[in-house]
């Protein structure tokens, strides 16, 4: 076949999407000397030898026409040997010369996470391929650049996980530069396309933790951990993920119990169930706190519900909805003063904060005599009214529901007449 | 004995010696640091971290959980090798590999971390570098085996500018059940190979690891061998052993666990390597081997492709072997239209050819490597057609013709893709070096407290215990978080913290009282876990205490009071 004239090569690559325009031309070689050289490295079976020879290659012909399907036997020969980051930096070559070049997109999105440094630059690159690789998903993957030998289900199937790749990426670059929130959301998307990643799983887990998110954290480190099948974490990584899964838990809770729990449902499930709690330590101490209290002085243990409440931003809709309707529990308090002074029908009370007068206790009918500041009296009864600032609850109580009440001074002694 | 009884038992030798030999699965884990160093200040080295990588990727095909530590300092090679003894079980394998400058003090082996400065003496020099000694120290009794691999005897200007002694010396403290090797004999330095990307050494040591069924004995000494041979006699790797079982990089294939990727990956390797050697049964068997398993994609498919090629390769150089050069001219032919690079095929097919006088058979193949050899081929090519060219017209029209281009890239790979990613290669590279989440962890633990041991059983009655006072007391501060109340707390700074627990009903000597008073009436007060309104009287050890008013959770105000033995004291708080 005669060769197309080289301006007509150059109209025909305007033509076409710059995407196919790599694979389309034949490039040329330089000399023959070139083609020998290539020669060598096609013959040559150790990743180590070809990559010196790709070396000479690039020493020799920098200028090369096939300076990309240099690199990408570069990339092969780095893959054979395990070097991740002669990958990532061959493919990040091959994007600075033709930015959307499917196989540097490729390879700087698949490897972005495994490189060490995770410095500005190197996240760029790989937040720029990943994007790339997310919006040209529909062009790399046209049917037309399906290879003849892969099924229509498996093109599509790869289409699907080169879009996970990219949320990958995009999820490890927002994490890296400590947009947590960024990588959580990415991380939760990915997993509810593909559950079964332990990988994704493990960082979700790391990215909730580092928010304080203790219990969906341990729950994700929980499951990265239980996976056992294709995907699994290394063993002595499984163990990590369980121990952090274990410490997560134990800071909202504040022990391990019930963790056991936790991990079962997580290894069933990549996100807790609607309704799911876990009841956190500091909870419990306050349930634990009030039972101490309540056990040690319910008196005072009642009041300060009943104040805590009533001081709280929705306590008249308490007092209303709640208090007043029901009998007030046996309550304890101290005597202000008396109202009227003789004979008593209103007490005003300090219930233990302070001298204050925080109740005023309005009885069925007067004493028939006062009692000291300082008395302390024990009381049942219903609330009437409340008043926030100050604060002041009226309690209306019966005589017989008091109790500490002193008795009437006995009358002055006088010589009965005999 | 009888015939058939003294057969029985030596027969029952025989099983019981195979059964000896059988390489056993192993139990534990595998763990590996490898450790590369280039970049000293003096005299820095090119290839220390290329073996470093080389090993840890010929490490972890080979089941080994690595961690690659580049261009250490002491404090970092340090901190690795303490992280990489924690990890290690009793059962478990352990491989130290280095590749870097390493000098002897005194027959003791050093590593040189990177930051190395020259020190005023000898002696100052070992608080600098890093002792083989205490890696050897730290693997005794650790792991059931220990393989611990220097390629540290390189050619080294720290060790003559700091009058050291470059090279290692044999190892005093060898751990037990271990493997030492060293890239070169005792008190011999080795060179870095600047030339290549590898030493010797390791190059020739990651090709042997990955080859399976070979002992560790039979990995040296292969290694041995080629590095030798490599370098003239002037370089011999060296071991020492005290292994007492028999230890597999990779078993033999028949203990192979189930297909992965990574291993046909391998095998492909193995194939390539064969068939450069023309060593064609074993590259077919390799190729075998992934087709059997069904490796699945781009490598079963590139397997299937090649073995008919590999097929009459083989089948040729048998037929050439036995003189049937008419058999072995057409299957040389049938390799060349399998593989038209195969270069040296054609000739051999075209020399077969010739040897029957069959020129019609040959040009054809002499025009295949006019179009796909190399210069040097092309050109005896050409050579064998003017030779011919007088008794064959072909011949001489195949001499006339003009040189043809040589073919495009594309066609000279393949099995690459040009410009479609190699979806297996990226499977198989995050398969094979997954990241490693240490990092990730280490973040969280920082910010998370660590797991508490369980609690003591609960508390049968008595008085409740210091911590147990603690929470007590911590539990109903929160409770009384809202409301003004007083807490009591020893400054213990001051306070003799022995705390003698008084006999019911007996005066306890060293306890006093305070009496608290003022701040209305019924504040609560806070003492060892139990609440008391004022005004309140309390019975203390003697000491000082601060009687702290708290509101609305802040403390708003401090007294302190000594409480002596016997004597009462008082203090008035205010709001």
């Amino acid at each position: 076949m005669t060769k197309p004239p080289a301006i007509l090569k150059r109209g025909l690559a305007l033509a076409v999407l710059p995407l196919l325009a790599a694979t389309w031309a034949p490039a040329a070689w330089t000399d023959r000397n070139e083609y020998d050289l290539v020669l060598k490295i096609r013959t040559e079976a150790s990743p180590q030898k070809q990559l010196e020879l790709l070396d000479q290659w690039k020493r020799l012909y920098p200028q090369s026409e096939m300076r990309q399907q240099r690199r990408e036997l570069f990339l092969a020969a780095y893959q054979a040997s395990g070097d991740a980051a002669h990958v990532f930096e061959t493919a990040r070559e091959m994007l600075a010369e033709q930015p959307d070049n499917f196989v540097g997109v490729y390879w700087c999105t698949l490897l972005v996470p495994q490189m060490k440094d995770a410095k500005p630059e190197t996240l760029e690159v790989g937040a720029q391929a990943a994007r790339q690789l997310a919006a040209g998903l529909d062009a790399y993957f046209a049917p037309g650049q399906k290879p003849g030998n892969v099924a229509d289900a498996d093109w599509e199937k790869r289409k699907t996980a080169a879009g996970l790749l990219a949320r990958r990426a995009t999820g490890w670059v927002a994490w890296q530069r400590g947009d947590f929130p960024a990588a959580e959301k990415i991380f939760t998307e990915y997993l509810q396309q593909d559950p079964q990643s332990a990988e994704i799983a493990s960082w979700l887990g790391f990215v909730l933790a580092l928010q304080s998110k203790w219990i969906p954290g341990a729950w994700q480190l929980a499951r990265a951990s239980s996976m056992q099948d294709e995907g699994a974490l290394p063993e002595v990584w499984r163990r990590q993920m369980d121990d952090l899964a274990d410490r997560l838990y134990a800071a909202y809770h504040g022990s391990v119990d019930g963790a056991a729990k936790l991990k079962s449902a997580a290894a069933g499930s990549p996100f807790p169930p609607a309704g799911f709690e876990v009841e956190s330590a500091e909870t419990m101490r306050q349930r634990n706190a009030e039972e101490a209290l309540n056990k040690a002085d319910p008196e005072l243990a009642a009041w300060l519900r009943i104040f805590k409440q009533l001081s709280g931003p929705d306590g008249e809709k308490y007092f209303l909805d709640t208090l007043k309707p029901s009998p007030l529990p046996k309550l304890r308090g101290t005597v202000v003063r008396s109202n009227p002074p003789g004979k008593p029908d209103e007490i005003s009370l300090s219930m233990g904060s302070a001298a204050a007068e925080e109740v005023v206790l309005k009885v069925s009918a007067p004493f028939s005599h006062t009692a000291e500041p300082g008395t302390q009296i024990h009381f049942q009864g219903t609330a009437d009214t409340f008043v926030k600032a100050p604060f002041r609850l009226t309690v209306l109580a019966g005589q017989e529901s008091i109790e500490g009440w002193p008795a009437a001074a006995p009358p002055l002694a006088g010589k009965k007449k005999e | 004995m009888p015939q058939t009884a003294h057969r029985f038992v030596l027969l029952s030798a025989l099983a019981l010696a195979s059964a000896g030999a059988m390489p056993q699965p192993e139990e534990g884990n595998r763990y590996a640091l490898v450790i590369g160093n280039n970049s000293y200040a003096a005299g820095p080295l090119q290839n220390a971290v290329n073996d470093a990588r080389l090993m840890d990727k010929a490490l972890k095909d080979a089941g080994f959980r690595s961690t690659l530590v580049e261009n250490a300092s002491l404090v970092a090679m340090q901190s690795s090798v303490g992280e990489f003894l924690s990890k290690l079980g009793p059962s478990d394998t352990a491989l130290f590999f280095y590749a870097g400058h390493g000098v002897q003090i005194e027959n003791e082996n050093f590593l040189v971390p990177v930051d190395f400065e020259a020190p005023e003496s000898v002696i100052a020099a070992k608080f600098r570098l890093f002792s083989a000694a205490q890696l050897f120290d730290g693997l005794r009794n650790r792991p059931k085996r220990s393989i611990v691999i220097l390629d540290a005897c390189r050619s080294n200007p720290i060790a003559r500018q700091n009058a050291l002694t470059a090279g290692l010396a044999q190892p005093q403290n060898s751990p037990n059940e271990s493997y030492v090797v060293f890239s070169t004999g005792p008190g011999q330095t080795a060179a870095d190979n600047p030339n290549g990307r590898n030493s010797y050494f390791t190059e020739a040591l990651a090709m042997e690891i990955a080859k399976p069924g070979l002992t560790i004995e039979e990995v040296v000494n292969h290694t041995r061998a080629t590095v030798s041979s490599e370098t003239s006699g002037s370089q011999t790797p060296w071991a020492i052993s005290s292994l007492k079982s028999t230890f597999f990089f990779h078993p033999p294939l028949n203990l192979e666990a189930d297909n992965t990727a990574s291993l046909a990956m391998k095998w492909m390797a193995d194939a390539k390597r064969f068939e450069q050697r023309e060593e064609w049964p074993d590259a077919i068997d390799r190729l075998n081997q992934i087709v059997q398993k069904k490796a699945g994609g781009n490598l079963q498919a590139a397997a299937e492709s090649r073995l008919p090629y590999l097929t009459a390769r083989r089948d040729a150089q048998t037929s050439f072997d036995k003189g049937d050069y008419a058999a072995a001219a057409a299957a040389y032919a049938r390799a060349v239209k399998l593989d038209p690079f195969a270069i040296d095929a054609a000739f051999e097919s075209a020399i077969c050819f010739l040897l029957q006088e069959d020129v019609d058979q040959a040009v054809p193949l002499l025009h295949v490597i006019r179009v796909r050899g190399a210069a040097g081929s092309t050109a005896k090519a050409m050579k064998m057609l003017a030779e011919l060219k007088d008794v064959s017209p072909q011949a001489a029209a195949e001499a006339g013709a003009a040189v043809p281009a040589p073919p495009p890239i594309q066609e000279m790979f393949p099995g690459v893709r040009f410009g479609a990613p190699d979806w297996d290669a990226g499977r198989l590279m995050l398969a094979s070096s997954p990241v490693d989440p240490g990092r990730f962890v280490k973040d969280v633990a920082a910010i998370v407290p660590p797991l508490q041991p369980p609690a003591d059983a609960p508390s049968t009655g008595g008085e409740p215990s210091g911590p147990q006072l603690a929470e007590q007391t911590a539990v109903l501060s929160r409770a009384l978080k809202d409301i003004f109340h007083l807490e009591i707390a020893p400054t213990s700074e001051t306070r003799d913290l022995v705390i003698r627990r008084a006999a019911a009903g007996t005066l306890d000597t060293n306890s006093g009282t305070l009496d608290i008073e003022g701040a209305g009436q019924q504040v609560p007060v806070l003492f060892q876990g139990r609440v008391n309104y004022l005004p309140a009287r309390l019975s203390l050890q003697a000491g000082k205490y601060e009687v702290r008013s708290v509101q609305d959770g802040n403390v708003v105000g401090t007294q302190e009071v000594e409480v002596q033995a016997g004597l009462p004291q008082k203090i008035t708080v205010k709001r």
